[in-house]
């Protein structure tokens, strides 16, 4: 009988995501051509949740984390990546405009090539985010990004 | 809302209070989410621009849960920016604003002056707040911002597993009130205002403590020297 209400007492609650899904979604994408020794434009089409904004890939506060992409053992080079133009909007935290994205917005990945690359392959990355919406801001969080290829000369 | 199920069994107003603040804001934010950016400057002032802003905030109510029904606090051991590891139970007997935040959460960065504020006027009426750091790049980043603000209350290094113990914390600012007896009278997931605050702080260091009430996971503690 008194297990039970400790039991209760002590057993620690399991996190959830306070937007199912996560704050941020990035949409699958079609597997792509790239020819070996050159490069290739590639577009990650992310999208925030209704009321929700993440902080821009520079936000200018350094406390504020950035949207940051990376590959794990990229057999493709990443050459660039380019994000929007972000908004800035003042906020009662911050001296500075806060750069951020909301709703839709791209991000476009230039890859090259290798010249011995393989017929094929696949880029896995991570997309890191932290969102927050006019009240709270949610831990940051990844999302998994995996692209496939062809190769051909 | 991952740490409403620690106070599940909520006071029927405070149950309201939360549908229609923490959820509708969220759901009103979604229609107009940058309107509510501008608007976080207002909250701040107190001022109400936005009708709708407004009137959700109010809606969050003053309510703390009925004594009777509030739930032990878990006991948890963290480490301060000095090094001293700082024990909650040991507060046993005063009043315990607990705020999980992060250096990189800006509705946190607002309520921080607050805090300091109820710590300069109402620690002599028994007030203790302790901010709980979420930080993953711990006190590299965390010493630095507290000589920044010139934060006067103690701040704590937090982790995930005194974060489960209170729900996980998804989202911060999450802030827990605690009473004298070391009981959760109030939690709030999200900015609230500076009123809602105080005036519940106010009730908490009014009331008499129940100090037959237990602390979770330990035997009854009173007020000792870990309390600054």
């Amino acid at each position: 009988m008194l297990l039970l209400p400790a039991c209760l007492l002590f057993s620690p609650l399991a996190a959830q995501d306070s937007v199912p899904g996560g704050a941020l979604t990035v949409a699958p994408v079609a597997r792509f051509h790239a020819r070996r020794g050159q490069t290739v434009d590639v577009k990650l089409s992310a999208k925030v949740a209704p009321g929700y904004h993440v902080n821009s890939d520079a936000p200018d506060d350094p406390y504020l984390i950035p949207l940051r992409l990376t590959w794990d053992k990229p057999v493709l080079e990443p050459a660039a990546t380019r994000f929007p133009a972000p908004q800035r909007v003042k906020v009662a935290f911050s001296d500075k405009p806060v750069a951020i994205f909301s709703g839709a917005f791209d991000i476009v990945v230039t890859f090259r090539a290798p010249a011995n690359v393989a017929d094929m392959g696949v880029m896995s990355g991570k997309l890191r985010y932290q969102a927050c919406n006019d009240r709270e801001c949610l831990q940051p969080k990844v999302v998994p990004i995996r692209l496939s290829f062809d190769a051909t000369n | 809302m991952p740490a409403a199920r620690l106070f599940s069994n909520l006071h029927p107003s405070q149950r309201r209070a939360q549908r229609s603040g923490a959820r509708t804001l969220i759901g009103r934010a979604g229609r107009a989410p940058l309107c509510a950016l501008f608007l976080v400057p207002a909250l701040a002032l107190g001022l109400s621009a936005c009708s709708s802003f407004g009137t959700s905030v109010e809606a969050a109510g003053n309510d703390l849960k009925p004594a009777a029904q509030r739930k032990a606090a878990p006991d948890f051991t963290l480490e301060d920016s000095r090094g001293e590891k700082v024990k909650l139970s040991s507060y046993r007997g005063k009043v315990v604003v607990l705020d999980f935040w992060a250096t990189w959460c800006g509705p946190c960065k607002i309520e921080i002056p607050w805090f300091m504020e109820f710590e300069r006027e109402l620690k002599p009426r028994g007030l203790v707040v302790l901010g709980v750091s979420m930080d993953d790049n711990g006190w590299s980043v965390v010493r630095p911002y507290i000589e920044q603000q010139k934060i006067n209350y103690r701040i704590l290094l937090g982790n995930d597993q005194v974060a489960g113990l209170y729900g996980g914390v998804d989202a911060m600012p999450t802030t827990f009130l605690i009473d004298r007896s070391g009981r959760i009278a109030a939690m709030h997931e999200g900015l609230v205002s500076k009123d809602e605050f105080k005036n519940q702080i106010v009730q908490l260091l009014d009331a008499r403590a129940d100090l037959r009430a237990p602390f979770a996971g330990v035997p009854a503690f009173f007020t000792a020297g870990g309390a600054r």
